[in-house]
């Protein structure tokens, strides 16, 4: 039986989610000796609730509580996120790239793209360093502290003879959190193809069987499952004291707090601080400036599907086996700013056929699904630039079933991502092409998997939410530690950063913490 | 996706209670519980054209006509617990067989496709297209003809079953 903590309790921390951000700060501050207790809204999955069903899986694991999308975003389903212990590190594809030396500078590098409110991290890359390598260690990245690569699947193959034809050379399976050796108490990766259904055998790293575990060994721990947070309080001079949240029956609870640190994604994490506000904070906490919930990135994203002239089965293996990383550099003779991922991305057969159209039937249609076992597949994943109006806001009317405003993605897709993602089809499909496709399909993608930059860090108030460390300007003991914090969505899948962030945002609150000032 | 828009569209009239019907069954009789909940089921005419309906939607002729009977019935059963779907149901139908003088499925093939068209951007469509790819592609009959194992663990995954055997490549 793992702590459990009293509700009036004013000396532990409370961490809000129990993801990538969440999971592992609660844990390296659980490791210290410091007391946590972190609240996450969706419920506990044992081993045994992991099947190898993506239908089944996604009513299991998915945050499936309204949103809407407007602009350029699905209306109905416009992020794909997950609520759950373990957070969307139960769901994701475990592709672990570090952002590149000079992704941490976009506006320098880049210049100013009109109509952006592009900034640079107010951290150095020479200060992230050390905590990508301590997250890679953490997370058993392949390819990285001795870990062997992972072999090439067929899709992976694919993909690789097509950019070798065209020119690109050293084209490798990639840093992937997934054990290729056993490691860590769990088994190596057995190629079962539904990584994204969560893994089996555990061999994919997620929050859920390795951070909350080794927490709740601490005795400094306790997490509490299906326990969504309505508001963060505070007293009369600003300071955050507690938060307020309700249990699956629908029972409140106020649980006080020393310190609280924000990791739902980037979409419930403002809209928690926007549905705090109190008169001492009429736009919310940490909205003086009226940067929460703008800057929102999604990353330039599309599907492509490929008819190969022998057998492929994408299904087999890893899902996301290997990535052309060649495109990922700034190159202005493209014309548009930054670059992009080439990642294999296979589809099971139902998403085969409600991704190669949104519309056909009939008989050359179900052909066309007969010969899945042909497909190969991928995916884009591409730099998304900040605009002050990409943002997160709250409803006007319309209420979750605990009477708060739901969030609305606004959301418009810029110049850039249009330049960006037809130089990145073109080069998919040349690459499939190259080894005799016979038909690349291209899918478009509305629904965000990657959610960024909506509580984001900045030098000073006047451009972002949180200082250096994640700590909200103007708000001495309340943290942002998800996705959030990204000053720019850098070309890579956001998790790895997400990692090294809460290792090195632990290590500054202990810090504080020792010296009282938290 | 588009594709996750129009799911959660249909989880939401999956999600929708059966409405007045029903709940006005606390004050009536047994026996005209039982008439109301009659009410909901669909004809035997109506199951025959979501079969056939199903079949020219994605036709893979060397299934069994079984597999698209159950998908029929599936969707009966549907539409016995949800008003909504059951409307839905009823009136694309009446619909569809309103389009000629004679009903849908007495048509021939050619004509049956011609109707679909015409049809094509009406919800019940809609909905039928993704009921029949949810219901076939999740079903292992139709998992065999496409050479698609489904679950892996069951045979220690892939590792040792062809994950990377591709010969093909040049």
């Amino acid at each position: 039986m793992s702590r459990q903590f009293d509700l009036n309790d004013p000396s532990v921390v409370v961490v809000i989610g129990s993801g990538a951000g969440g999971g592992v700060l609660a844990n390296e501050l659980a490791q210290q000796g410091i007391d946590v207790v972190c609240l996450e809204a969706g419920k506990r999955l044992k081993m045994t609730d992991i099947v190898n069903d993506p239908a089944a899986m996604f009513g299991k694991v998915t945050w499936l509580d309204p949103r809407e999308g407007s602009g350029d975003i699905s209306r109905n389903f416009p992020t794909y996120l997950c609520k759950t212990v373990g957070g969307t590190t139960v769901h994701w594809t475990a592709l672990s790239l570090r952002m590149a030396p000079h992704e941490i500078t976009p506006l320098s590098t880049y210049g100013k793209i009109v109509g952006t409110s592009m900034i640079d991290w107010p951290i150095s890359y020479q200060e992230l360093d050390p905590y990508y390598s301590k997250a890679e260690l953490k997370m058993g990245v392949s390819g990285t502290h001795g870990l062997p690569l992972h072999p090439a699947n067929n899709n992976f193959l694919v993909m690789k003879a097509g950019a070798e034809k065209l020119g690109y050379k050293d084209i490798t399976t990639t840093h992937s959190a997934i054990n290729s050796i056993s490691r860590d108490g769990r088994s190596k990766c057995l190629q079962l193809g539904f990584c994204k259904s969560g893994c089996i055998v555990g061999a994919k790293w997620s929050t859920l069987y390795t951070e909350i575990p080794k927490a709740e060994e601490t005795e400094h721990f306790e997490i509490r499952p299906e326990s969504m947070v309505l508001r963060i309080e505070h007293d009369q001079y600003g300071k955050i004291n507690g938060v307020v949240y309700v249990d699956n029956s629908g029972v409140t609870y106020e649980q006080k707090a020393r310190t609280v640190c924000v990791a739902g994604n980037s979409i419930e994490t403002p809209r928690l601080l926007l549905n705090s506000e109190s008169s001492l904070f009429p736009d919310g906490i940490g909205n003086g400036s009226g940067n929460v919930g703008r800057h929102y990135m999604k990353h330039v994203f599309a599907r492509l599907l490929a008819l190969m002239p022998g057998k492929v089965n994408m299904q087999r293996g890893i899902q996301q086996s290997g990535s052309l990383e060649h495109e990922a550099g700034h190159e202005p003779s493209r014309n548009f700013a930054s670059g992009y991922h080439i990642e294999t991305a296979p589809v099971h057969p139902e998403m085969l056929a409600k991704s190669l159209s949104n519309t056909d039937w009939g008989a050359d249609y179900a052909s066309l699904i007969e010969q899945y076992p042909y497909f190969a597949g991928a995916l884009i994943c591409g730099e998304d630039f900040s605009f002050a109006n990409n943002r997160i806001t709250l409803h006007n009317n319309r209420k979750d079933k605990y009477g708060l405003p739901i969030p609305v993605l606004n959301y418009k897709d810029s110049d850039n991502n249009r330049a960006m993602r037809e130089h990145a089809i073109k080069t998919t499909t040349a690459m499939y092409e190259a080894v005799g496709a016979k038909k690349v399909f291209h899918v478009p993608m509305l629904t965000a998997a990657h959610n960024m930059g909506t509580c984001r860090m900045a030098e000073t108030e006047t451009d972002g939410v949180c200082d250096k460390w994640g700590r909200v300007f103007g708000v001495n003991n309340l943290f942002i530690s998800d996705g959030s914090q990204f000053s720019s969505a850098m070309t890579a899948n956001p998790t790895l950063t997400i990692v090294a962030l809460a290792i090195r945002q632990a290590e500054y609150i202990q810090e504080q913490l020792g010296k009282g000032n938290l | 996706m588009i594709e996750n828009t129009r799911r959660l569209f249909l989880q939401t009239i999956a999600g929708l209670a059966a409405l007045p019907m029903l709940s006005q069954s606390r004050w009536l009789s047994a026996a005209s519980v039982e008439r109301t909940m009659k009410i909901q089921e669909l004809s035997g005419h109506e199951i025959r054209t979501l079969q056939l309906l199903s079949y020219q939607l994605f036709p893979h002729d060397e299934l069994s006509a079984d597999v698209y009977y159950e998908l029929a019935t599936s969707l009966a059963e549907r539409a016995k617990k949800n008003q909504a779907i059951f409307i839905l149901f009823q009136s694309g139908i009446q619909s569809l067989d309103k389009l000629d003088s004679s009903p849908w499925v007495d048509l021939l093939h050619e004509q049956q496709l011609d109707q679909l068209q015409q049809i094509e951007d009406t919800e019940f469509l809609k909905y039928m297209r993704n009921a029949t790819i949810e219901f076939l592609y999740r079903d292992p009959r139709v998992w065999k003809k496409l050479e698609y194992a489904g679950p892996s663990i069951g045979f220690g995954g892939y590792i040792n079953h062809g994950f990377n055997d591709i010969d093909w490549l040049p």
